[in-house]
């Protein structure tokens, strides 16, 4: 569960991104963040990867206030979030394996886990074929398939995606969107900022709509709303 | 940490510098420099140390006994003598020797002391005390004072002094080059493994994202940059010791032929091989740690 409570966030440069934010994420739902630049979803975003802190209020995440979380907690608490962002963030110099299997070796996983949990992530979002591949190798849609790949192999309790089709066309924008829907599936929490219409009006799923740092909107099965347009 | 993790960042280390080797050439390339640099001004500071030292051992102090005395009560000061620190030769010149040495700076005008041998001779006998430092001069002055047979010490000040200034002067200015090239030395391969490290800023902003510990981003680089350090003082060492013995060996040729370059002995390498290689691991690796944990805590905050 994540529940930000009057969560305020003003930056060094004077910039209001959040007045008052208020909302709550059920285990297991699957909610889009909607808002054109600057509206304040991407600091929505950085506030649950806990990349920075809200100037007010507090943010819960499975049951802790994260905002008070130490300076050594936090890869502790990242662990448990999956994340996929429009740029992929591969690591260019491993094999689509050795990224996936990366972020397993980090939580110190037995040898035996990863050679098991990798190539059965990796089939499951269709990139068996590429395991030795590097991402330069690799098209977009690929590339974010495997970053979909290592955001789950862990098996995080949340996944967290910043316009994950932002480079895709499309067709592949909708292929991905068909994974990140399965992963939620199989249970996993899904948080995703976008300003794809299409992609959310086609999901229908829970919409929360950012204003100028305000929660215009909150819509079960929502839809793209105007208020996210027109700014 | 697990052991295998610790395998894995070797591993990864070394993966690392494989992968980015123009990067990790050119590190080895600056680090080598700069190291070069300090190992050409350490056995310039070594040299000089050495110089002084030669000097130093140059103060003497010249003891006349009491012409009275025999032989065995001569040779009973000796020994006093010889139990004080700061003295490493003692030359007796017996009246006899002195007499005959004497005679022969004469010559042919030699005959002017006949007559003078045996209980005739006016000579005392003599001990020459080479000092190992200037500063034993005082204590060793005073103790001799104190010998009832000693009749006379004799010792010129001035050169003392002087002796003494030239290898303070020396020693400062050895000391100071060294510790500004070190100092150099440290600068250029911190900024090698700060550029090193920055060229993969990214990275470290994506291990982060997926839950790393900072010393778990941190490790493979320390171990990086002390791979590099290793290979850079390797590599640097055998260019200034290559170099050195060649440059004896040129030194060598020419003292054959001019007596000037006898003047000042250079000092083997075998003496220096030790010091140098310990500094340029230590400079090499050390700073190469050091400048890794340093350029990682950089990017890890952000």
């Amino acid at each position: 569960m994540i529940q930000f409570k009057n969560v305020s966030k003003v930056y060094e440069n004077g910039t209001k991104a959040l007045s008052n934010v208020n909302f709550t994420i059920n285990s297991g739902e699957f909610v889009f963040l909607v808002g054109a630049s600057g509206a304040g979803k991407t600091t929505a975003v950085k506030l649950i990867l806990r990349e920075i802190l809200p100037t007010q209020g507090e943010i819960i995440v499975n049951g802790r206030d994260i905002t008070k979380l130490k300076k050594k907690e936090i890869p502790y608490y990242r662990r448990n979030l999956g994340v996929v962002f429009q740029d992929f963030r591969l690591l260019p110099d491993k094999t689509v394996y050795e990224n996936v299997a990366f972020a397993m070796e980090i939580v110190e996983a037995r040898e035996r886990d990863i050679r098991r949990q990798v190539p059965s992530v990796l089939s499951m979002v269709g990139l068996a074929s590429k395991a030795e591949s590097y991402p330069h190798q690799l098209s977009g849609g690929e590339q974010q398939r495997a970053t979909l790949a290592r955001a789950i192999v862990n098996n995080p309790s949340i996944l967290i995606a910043d316009e994950p089709t932002g480079n895709l066309d499309p067709d592949t924008a909708m292929d991905i969107m068909r994974l990140i829907n399965m992963i939620n599936h199989r249970g996993t929490t899904v948080i995703m900022a976008t300003h794809a219409s299409e992609i959310v009006d086609a999901m229908k799923k829970r919409v929360i709509t950012f204003k100028k740092g305000i929660v215009v909107r909150d819509e079960e099965k929502g839809g793209y709303a105007n208020e996210a347009s027109n700014i | 940490m697990k052991l295998r993790t610790y395998k894995n960042f070797f591993k990864e280390a070394l993966r690392n510098i494989f992968r980015n080797r123009v990067m990790s050439l050119a590190s080895i390339v600056a680090i080598m420099s700069a190291l070069f640099i300090l190992g050409v001004v350490l056995i310039l500071a070594f040299n000089l140390e050495h110089i002084a030292g030669g000097l130093e051992s140059k103060v003497e102090i010249s003891v006349f006994l009491d012409k009275d005395i025999g032989s065995n009560q001569a040779r009973a000061v000796v020994e006093q003598i010889e139990k004080n620190d700061g003295i490493y030769e003692i030359e007796f010149i017996s009246k006899e020797e002195g007499l005959a040495q004497w005679k022969k700076e004469l010559g042919e005008k030699g005959d002017l002391l006949e007559g003078y041998e045996g209980n005739n001779n006016p000579l005392p006998d003599k001990l020459i005390l080479r000092i190992e430092k200037p500063e034993y001069v005082d204590g060793i002055i005073s103790i001799l004072n104190d010998i009832p047979e000693v009749d006379k010490v004799n010792y010129s000040q001035e050169v003392v002094d002087s002796i003494s200034r030239i290898v303070q002067t020396t020693r400062l200015v050895g000391l100071l080059l060294m510790l500004m090239l070190i100092i150099i030395a440290m600068i250029i391969i911190n900024n090698t493994i700060k550029i090193n490290v920055y060229s993969r800023r990214r990275e470290i902003r994506i291990m982060k994202y997926i839950g790393a510990t900072d010393s778990y981003i941190r490790w493979p680089y320390i171990i990086e940059g002390f791979t590099l350090g290793i290979f850079a003082a390797f590599f640097a060492g055998a260019l200034v010791i290559g170099g050195y013995n060649l440059l004896l060996s040129r030194a060598g040729q020419m003292a054959g032929n001019y007596a000037f370059f006898n003047l000042f002995q250079l000092l083997p390498t075998e003496k220096m091989i030790y010091d140098i290689s310990l500094t340029f691991l230590l400079v090499g690796c050390g700073v190469g740690i050091i400048a890794s944990i340093i350029s990682t805590r950089k990017h890890l905050k952000a």
